[in-house]
């Protein structure tokens, strides 16, 4: 039986972070990955194609992303990553297969960052939101190039232990 | 770089760009035998959408979270912790169910057609409704060639969002409104009153901004065109800084092949008759080339569409259509006496139906007009057929917008068959002035 509009945007909506991530890791521009999350929603919903399954349909959108993203880089002169596309197959396959992170994912994360001093946020504003390189946060925040890429790393290592933790937490105390 | 340094750490490397091929090569292949390498760079790259995922979302509810203190250990009281979760789960219920949170951008005031609208954190809204307030981030998409969604932005201008077309508002400030026009048609309206904010509108292939200006757009993935009627607009390649002034009665082209500076040109008068011999310049907007054949002409066969009806199953339609304008570059204007002739044939025996979509010269979308024609009077199937129709006999599809179609312009002009496929082709189109 094929997806029905209300399936395709259901489906698409929970592999939304997903599909995001997907597209942000070939044009590292979070604007730029919502835009393409965007764009394959329409298309999937617009377009003449059927989906059979949510797998099909899952497939499909991980490839359209990335090729959107590719068309995104053209358009803008940007460089491409340049990572081999056996190993993106492989990050797509095991977002394919993962379970949809959900709401209390995401509320949860953003409890996290509230935490995060206001110093370690403006690196992570400066980087994911403003889309800045590493060596452009670097010069704008007069810090060696290093000590960028390790305050980063310990960020998200933190973000990590303390989204976890959340969610456990919330686990416990669920009726 | 160090091997020994963190994962999290290389792989930031490794997406700036700031390995050695050596140090490439050993990722990738890490990446290729590890799982939980794997899983490290997902999550990493989830936590930079969801990042600013969480920045838009907070500066849409006005909230500046630098501003917001670190939190201190509080203790652990169980009645409050399960009401948090409630307010949590109610909240995050909310938040899917409307559009976004945050200053409302623009107002729905009219709906004609199906359309539809995304909130910014993914709620679908469908049918979009007359009255619905808009937010950074929400998207509206018209699903139909007949639909059209009138806003009204916070300075009072009015922006038109015409058929097969999708716009997202971004953050605005009190300085610029900004929206983004992925793709299809929309016309700008100014306020009454003089000095309202510039409107800032981006598409695939320009950046435009105006203030006190009336102007019209159409966009597409590689080629925007921008018609200021009244006032002055101003337009830019995205790959260029300088922008070109458009005055009123000008218009402006920018190709994203060509990243020049757009030149501005005087708008072509408008013409009131108009052959189309379906050659390789027609813009043809529904319908695929059929080989010339035994009648030597070019040939449009009908394809498939779904017509999408609000608060009903859609209907498949079999139709071709082309557009005039840009097919010759210049507006067809209809006059009261005008006819249409339609020259085609159907393999199988089956009304057809024809019609016109119009906008008001220089203007909004007035509506569509068709006129069904049975069989008996295309004569037998296979056969050639001539339609010969003054625009009169086309009844409007919209008499609220425009009851008459003398003095519109032409947008496009189709045939089609209702639900079953008669093997409908086109072979020339004429509009003419007797």
């Amino acid at each position: 039986m094929k997806l029905s509009e209300q399936d395709i945007l259901h489906c698409l909506m929970q592999a939304r972070t997903r599909l995001s991530a997907a597209a942000w890791l070939v044009v590292r521009d979070a604007h730029a990955a919502e835009d393409i999350f965007q764009n394959v929603t329409l298309k999937a919903m617009t377009g003449r194609g059927e989906f059979e399954s949510e797998a099909a349909l899952l497939s499909w959108a991980f490839i359209t992303a990335r090729r959107e993203g590719m068309d995104w880089l053209r358009r803008h002169r940007r460089e491409s990553l340049g990572m081999d596309e056996s190993v993106l197959d492989l990050l797509d396959r095991d977002w394919q297969a993962a379970a949809p992170a959900g709401g209390a994912r995401l509320e949860a994360l953003i409890e996290c960052l509230r935490a995060v001093p206001a110093e370690a946020r403006q690196l992570l504003r400066l980087r994911y939101h403003d889309g800045h390189s590493c060596e452009e946060v670097a010069a704008r925040i007069g810090v060696g190039l290093d000590a960028v890429y390790q305050r980063l790393s310990r960020l998200h290592r933190s973000l990590r232990q303390c989204v976890e933790g959340r969610l456990a937490k919330a686990g416990e105390e669920a009726p | 770089m160090k091997t020994d340094a963190p994962l999290p750490e290389r792989l930031l490397r490794l997406l700036d760009g700031r390995v050695t091929a050596e140090e490439r090569h050993q990722l990738e292949q890490e990446l290729r035998t590890d799982p939980q390498a794997r899983a490290a760079l997902r999550t990493l790259a989830e936590e930079a959408v969801l990042f600013s995922d969480a920045e838009r979302t907070a500066a849409a509810r006005g909230e500046d979270p630098t501003i917001v203190p670190f939190p201190r250990p509080t203790p652990r009281i169980w009645p409050w912790a399960a009401a948090a979760l409630v307010i949590l789960a109610i909240g995050v219920a909310a938040l899917w169910s409307r559009p976004s949170g945050g200053r409302e951008l623009a107002r729905v005031i009219r709906v004609t057609g199906t359309s539809g609208v995304f909130g910014a954190r993914g709620a679908a809204e469908q049918p979009l409704p007359a009255g619905v307030r808009l937010r950074a981030g929400d998207m509206i998409e018209t699903r139909s060639c007949d639909a059209w969604v009138e806003l009204e932005l916070r300075d009072g201008s009015h922006l038109t969002v015409a058929g097969h077309s999708a716009l997202r508002l971004l953050e605005s400030s009190p300085a610029a409104a900004r929206v983004n026009l992925l793709r299809g048609n929309l016309w700008h309206s100014p306020a009454a009153q003089a000095g309202s904010a510039p409107l800032v509108v981006q598409t695939p292939t320009s950046v435009v901004e105006a203030g006190q200006a009336q102007f019209d757009l159409q966009a597409t993935a590689v080629e925007t065109i921008l018609r200021v009627n009244q006032g002055r607009a101003q337009v830019r390649h995205p790959l260029q800084s300088d922008p070109v002034e458009v005055a009123g009665g000008f218009q402006a082209s920018i190709e994203l092949s060509a990243p020049a500076p757009p030149v501005a040109t005087p708008q072509p008068a408008p013409v009131s008759t108009w052959q189309c011999d379906l050659d390789e310049g027609t813009a043809v907007i529904l319908g695929r080339r059929l080989p010339s054949g035994t009648f030597g002409t070019n040939r449009l066969g009908a394809v498939p569409l779904l017509w999408p009806l609000p608060n009903r199953p859609p209907v498949l339609l079999h139709a071709v259509s082309v557009s005039p304008f840009q097919t010759v570059g210049r507006p067809l204007e209809l006059r009261a006496e005008t006819r249409v002739r339609f020259h085609g044939r159907t393999l199988r025996d089956k009304t057809v139906r024809f019609g016109f979509s119009t906008q008001r010269m220089r203007g909004v979308f007035a509506g569509k007009f068709e006129v069904d024609v049975p069989p008996a009077r295309l004569g037998p199937a296979g056969d050639p057929w001539t339609v010969d129709l003054p625009v009169s006999a086309f009844r409007p599809l919209h008499p609220e917008l425009s009851s008459s179609p003398a003095g519109l312009e032409v947008t496009d002009i189709y045939a089609l068959t209702v639900i079953d496929d008669a093997g409908l082709e086109i072979h020339r189109i004429e509009v003419v002035v007797p």
